[in-house]
């Protein structure tokens, strides 16, 4: 009988130190860090895929890129195979600065079910009038305040942006929602994820699919906002200050006006509606259509 | 006859009784003691458990055999062109099936002449294409949670967007018995 205990015990050892050692897995790091001097109003294009990417602005002329990569594997050999599998190629010139991050092919779990994982985080500083241009898609894009144009495209990841003081911005966002804190306009396109913008203080022509839009403040320096929302909501609060002439229409759903607007043109049937009219001074231009979901447009206090 | 039985019979006795009276070699019984001792050792060794080794060697012989298997997968996978969300994992596999039976049976019967309803269509159609293209990214990035949660996300919004087109159906179809009355009344 304790002949047999002993067996048990051993087996079990055994099997412990097996299974330790085929889950044991170790973190790896490395990175790749550059500085480049650029003009002040150099472009950065941007093609970076399965990394998060945060961007913040300086009023230095230099551009400078770190990517930090974080593998979770085995084995120092394994967490070689990993790093070479992401590539990372940065072109430069005073004028152009182009950098992409992807991974080619593989198996990997990006946050790990098994014991391997991997992240990686791309971290730019660039001139504050600099314009940044191109792609992103899974993973999240983080933009502090910037002068210069932002022309991105972001799929399947989250976009955060502190400031977008240029007037030509140019946002497309696919399945993944954005959050703006101030803006002076352009064009921005949402799909299958909301936009909140809290600020808007420049002419806008805003395009949402699928994914609710919440403007907070439409401030008076706003005088020409176009929003097209198809299967999804708006919700628009202009300043007190702020005055426009406005057309609504909506298909399929409700459009609320604030008390304070002077409807000059009425109609509805058992699926359209369609408004016109002024809130407060009517400097400013209005559009809106809805599709398939509600409008709701108020005033707030100063 | 008899004579000769008889002398067999008492040569045969006589043998015996010689045989009685030998004495046996010198050793023999140490010897005898020797073999005892031998077999009981013989027997004490047949006594121990053969299975814990016959367990590990199985579970070493299992353990290559599953670890050759998931390496010939995970080889597949990457070649693959297309991964669907079943691949990933069980989970995923009920997912995509519970996603595909609620979408299949809420296009059916669906009035295709009506021109929202082509819209509704367009847009599913392409988010179907989009699907595809997340199939070909999954097989590129085998087991990255983040297309398979997109691909998740992606029958959730096909799934939206059926429940506007029952909507859409509901209040075309009120608005259409709406009309009828009012024609009859008229």
């Amino acid at each position: 009988m304790i002949r047999l205990k002993n067996y048990h015990l051993s087996f079990s050892v055994i099997a412990l130190v097996l299974l330790s050692g085929w889950m044991h897995a170790e973190v790896y790091y490395k990175e790749v860090r550059k500085s480049i001097p650029v003009n002040s109003d150099a472009k950065l294009e941007l093609d970076v895929n399965f990394a998060d990417v945060h961007i913040e602005t300086t009023n230095q002329s230099q551009m400078e890129i770190v990517v930090k990569m974080d593998v979770t594997a085995r084995d120092e050999k394994r967490a070689d195979e990993m790093f070479d599998n992401f590539q990372v190629n940065i072109s430069e010139s005073r004028e152009l600065v182009v950098l992409s991050v992807g991974t080619g092919s593989w198996s990997c779990n990006s946050k790990g079910k098994n014991s391997e994982s991997y992240t990686v985080h791309v971290e730019v500083k660039m001139p504050l009038k600099a314009v940044l241009d191109g792609k992103c898609a899974f993973g999240d894009l983080r933009i502090g305040d910037m002068q210069g144009a932002c022309l991105v495209n972001v799929e399947y990841g989250e976009m955060h942006v502190n400031g977008l003081w240029s007037y030509e911005n140019d946002l497309k966002i696919a399945f993944g929602n954005a959050y703006i804190t101030g803006t002076n306009g352009g064009n921005f396109e949402n799909e299958y994820g909301s936009l909140d913008i809290t600020l808007l203080q420049g002419n806008a022509e805003i395009e949402s699919s699928f994914g609710d839009l919440e403007i907070r403040r439409v401030a008076k320096e706003c005088k020409d906002l176009e929003v097209k929302i198809q299967y999804a909501d708006a919700d628009i609060h202009l300043a007190l200050d702020a005055g426009f002439r406005f057309e609504a229409n909506s298909s399929y759903g409700d459009i609320d006006l604030p008390s304070q607007a002077k409807k000059t043109f009425s109609e509805s049937d058992y699926t359209n509606k369609q408004m016109k009219g002024t809130i407060g001074n009517g400097e400013g231009k209005l559009d809106v259509e809805c599709d398939f979901g509600d409008i709701e447009i108020d005033v707030i206090p100063k | 006859m008899q004579s000769k039985f008889e002398n067999q019979l008492k040569k045969a006795l006589k043998d015996a009784a010689d045989a009685d009276s030998h004495d046996p070699v010198p050793g023999h019984e140490e010897r005898f003691e020797m073999r005892l001792l031998h077999q009981r050792d013989n027997r004490k060794m047949r006594r121990i458990p053969k299975w814990p080794v016959l367990a590990i060697a199985a579970a070493c012989v299992a353990g290559f055999i599953v670890s050759i298997v998931v390496m010939e997968v995970r080889k597949t996978n990457e070649h693959a062109e297309q991964l669907r969300l079943s691949d990933v994992s069980g989970e995923m596999a009920l997912t995509e099936a519970y996603y595909n039976d609620r979408l299949q049976s809420e296009m059916k019967g669906l009035n295709t002449s009506d021109k929202n309803i082509r819209k509704f269509m367009d847009d599913a159609k392409k988010l179907e294409e989009e699907y595809k293209m997340l199939e070909a990214t999954l097989a590129k990035n085998v087991h990255d949670e983040r297309i398979a949660q997109a691909m998740v996300n992606n029958y959730k919004f096909r799934l939206k967007l059926m429940e506007q087109l029952q909507k859409y159906i509901e209040i075309q179809n009120k608005f259409n018995s709406n009309d009828q009355v009012e024609k009859l009344s008229s």
